[in-house]
């Protein structure tokens, strides 16, 4: 409770300083709704974390508590000036994703991963394909595009937030690692079916080559991004931590040379922890880094989120939700006869935000006609399943932590 | 706001990287060597700071203003970090006479300048030169003289923060500082990483406050920093030892960049510098000499005022005096 009455009390003074915000300081209002944004996440975080849920989740109601949409402390300009972080927010939890890549769990385990993603992406995108299209058959002429677009990125599940319940639960299962290597694994394919059916549906030619270099360039400035760091990490060894910062923001500008920031994380972090010998290292400068990483990532994630918007599409929202839940559960009963995840699996791959928050921008921009409802669409989504995916994700874990060491 | 500054917050932080980057990555190679007699540390990390001021528009200054104030909020909370509980055991009355009669000095140079300077300009000057380097002071044999002076830094620090902002605005300071007290609360049960979080949240917020209110980001964080240290040594003292060199550099290449050619226009101040003798030779004797040069913290204040012409005044100041005082120190042997 104390949490709660010390964030009220943050809030309050917010209320106080934003009334004295002034033009004539530039960039004060940002660094002020900054160190809000800090200390009230922070504490809601914790107050979420004692009543036993995850502490994203509590970042995730003070992003929407303080968005401009609902009691609007923070204003329209600061979140757009503040989506920087984020894009570097997400670099090093791309980072955090590769580095849970490891070579000997995929040779064990990648064969169930790939089959379990395949049969989860190509089943789930089925049935959320066959309910947008009724949906938005009477609302608009590009439904066939729409919900092709609606069904692509409702299939994508979100490794930001499974690393980040998987560390916070502090269990460490086979159940967890799987969820996680579905995740990853959906997300990239997605990307690369994103970056050439796009192209497609919006009447230009694909182009294929401008795909495969951008892939191709990505994978290899990670591997070379990883050399360096390795380098520096062998013969220069300090500040590190900085020369970090320092590399996630060059990455996150990747897009100005056409090539995916996230492919470029996973890379480095792939190749940091499976072929250098400074992972340990580097995962533990990664530990330090990331807790105010998660606060400022998913706080901001939602505080740009229009609620209005959300309550209006909340029954389409549920239903869509509900579809994928069902058909999501059926893709896995078809790839495994693993009774855990046929039990839990669902619960590990409701959540969605991180890529299909950036990948919604771009349908926007490349769907004037239907790009709006998509996107209202898959926020709605995402902040539903933001509220209680994480939730349900760490009650599984708890359970398959217990399941599996009886076993 | 975004029309009259025309820059994103993005550009900002990606320059904020840049000084951050320059002042961590050249930590090692500026505090490890001695340029002669004279160990100048940051010389041409100050001298890089010009040449970039040659690429960098007034206007993208003024945009950096929140960066530069969380870099000052660090170089004040780093300073009240000092004020271990150690030390303030040992403060008794003859200590507080003794900053209190040396912290004087500042009033005494601004009554002098303010016949010549502008009201604002003779303030920043005064309290510039009557806080002594605190590193200078820490070399001092007699540990309560080295209390004394740092005392009277925090005197002068009230005495400026009066006179430049205000009263209310020394109230204002010191409330906000006191927020220390829930870093310190929280600091028992929380873990390594979120106390982090929570300094960092808490600096953000005081150097954004200093803004809006217009008071001393330097006073505040202070207190802020005393607070800090004299309930949780073991935090602050951490803080303090990781981010005090590559927080010296970043204030020296900022001030590199607020180079103007306008600080001939304070050269005459130099002269209230001798007064400075006549005001500490009577009860510090020989180890006046020591209050002399300044240090860090009062290129924060100049920096504090942003006053181009005054920055790089003291700044240029700061490393003759500095010079000269290590240069006599070494020629003369002198025992202090």
């Amino acid at each position: 409770m104390g949490y709660l009455i010390i964030s009220g009390a943050f809030t309050g003074l917010f209320f106080f300083v934003k009334r004295f915000f002034s033009p004539a300081f530039p960039y004060v209002e940002i660094t002020v709704s900054l160190a809000f944004v800090i200390l009230i996440g922070f504490f809601i975080g914790k107050f979420f974390q004692q009543l036993g849920f995850p502490e994203i989740t509590g970042y995730l109601v003070t992003g929407m508590f303080l968005s401009p949409y609902s009691f609007g402390l923070l204003s329209k300009a600061t979140v757009h000036e503040l989506d920087f972080i984020k894009e570097i927010a997400i670099t090093f939890i791309a980072l955090q994703s590769g580095m849970e890549m490891k070579i000997s769990f995929i040779r064990k385990y990648g064969k169930d991963v790939l089959l379990l993603t395949l049969s989860i992406a190509l089943v789930a995108f089925a049935g959320l394909f066959l309910f947008s299209m009724l949906f938005l058959k009477p609302k608009t002429d590009m439904y066939f595009v729409g919900a092709i677009l609606l069904g692509i990125l409702l299939v994508l599940k979100s490794p930001l937030s499974t690393i980040a319940v998987i560390r916070e639960s502090k269990t460490r299962t086979l159940f967890g690692d799987k969820i996680l290597g579905i995740a990853i694994l959906k997300d990239v394919i997605v990307l690369v079916v994103f970056a050439f059916v796009v192209p497609f549906l919006s009447g230009e030619s694909p182009t294929v080559t401008s795909v495969v270099v951008e892939l191709i360039g990505s994978i290899l400035l990670g591997l070379g991004v990883s050399i360096l760091i390795s380098l520096y990490m062998k013969h220069i060894k300090s500040e590190i931590h900085v020369l970090l910062f320092i590399t996630a923001f060059l990455i996150s500008q990747a897009p100005i040379f056409h090539l995916d920031p996230l492919i470029i994380s996973i890379i480095v972090g792939f190749s940091m922890q499976n072929f250098t010998p400074h992972s340990s290292d580097f995962q533990r400068i990664l530990d330090e880094i990331s807790p105010i990483i998660y606060l400022l990532f998913f706080t901001l994630a939602d505080a740009g989120v229009d609620l209005r918007v959300v309550f209006r599409l909340l029954p389409i929202t549920l239903v869509l939700i509900g579809v994928k839940w069902a058909f999501t559960e059926i893709g896995i009963i078809f790839a495994t006869k693993d009774k855990l995840m046929r039990k839990f699996g669902t619960f590990g791959l409701l959540n969605q935000s991180g890529l299909s928050l950036a990948l919604v921008v771009l349908v926007e921009e490349a769907f004037p006609q239907v790009g709006v409802i998509v996107e209202s669409i898959v926020i709605a989504v995402i902040v539903v399943t933001d509220l209680f995916a994480p939730i349900l994700f760490k009650k599984s874990l708890l359970i398959a932590s217990k399941v599996e060491s009886k076993n | 706001m975004f029309l009259l500054y025309n820059l994103e917050m993005k550009e900002i932080f990606s320059l904020f990287l840049l000084i951050v980057a320059v002042a961590f990555f050249s930590q090692k190679l500026v505090f490890q060597k001695r340029i002669g007699f004279v160990s100048l540390s940051g010389l041409e990390i100050y001298i890089i700071g010009i040449l970039f001021s040659f690429f960098i528009s007034k206007k993208l200054l003024y945009s950096l203003a929140s960066v530069l104030f969380m870099v000052l909020a660090f170089i004040g909370f780093s300073f009240g970090a000092q004020f271990k509980r150690g030390v303030v055991k040992k403060i008794k009355f003859k200590e507080i006479l003794y900053g209190f009669l040396i912290s004087l000095q500042y009033f005494a140079m601004f009554l002098v300048l303010k016949h010549f300077y502008s009201f604002r300009i003779a303030a920043i000057a005064s309290a510039v030169f009557s806080i002594p380097a605190p590193l200078l002071l820490s070399n001092l044999k007699n540990e309560k003289l080295v209390i004394s002076g740092e005392l009277s830094i925090v005197f002068v620090l009230v005495y400026y923060s009066c006179t430049f902002y205000g009263y209310f605005s020394v109230v204002l300071a010191i409330l906000f500082g006191l927020l220390g007290v829930l870093f310190v609360i929280f600091e028992k049960i929380l873990k390594k990483p979120e106390i982090f979080i929570l300094l960092f949240g808490f600096l953000l917020l005081i150097s954004g406050s200093a803004q809006v209110f217009n008071f001393s980001a330097v006073l505040s964080l202070t207190v802020f920093g005393f607070v800090a240290a004299f309930f949780s040594p073991a935090y602050a003292k951490e803080i303090k030892q990781s981010l005090d060199q590559p927080l010296f550099l970043s204030l020296l290449f900022f001030a590199g960049i607020f180079f103007s050619p306008s600080f001939f226009v304070f050269i005459p101040l130099i002269l209230v510098l001798f007064l400075k003798p006549f005001l500490l030779i009577p009860f510090l004797k020989k180890k006046a000499s020591i209050f002399i040069p300044f240090g860090a913290l009062s290129i924060a204040v100049a920096v504090e005022s942003m006053s181009f012409g005054i920055i790089t005044f003291v700044t240029i100041l700061y490393f003759i005096l500095l010079g000269s005082f290590e240069f006599f120190r070494e020629k003369l042997k002198w025992d202090i």
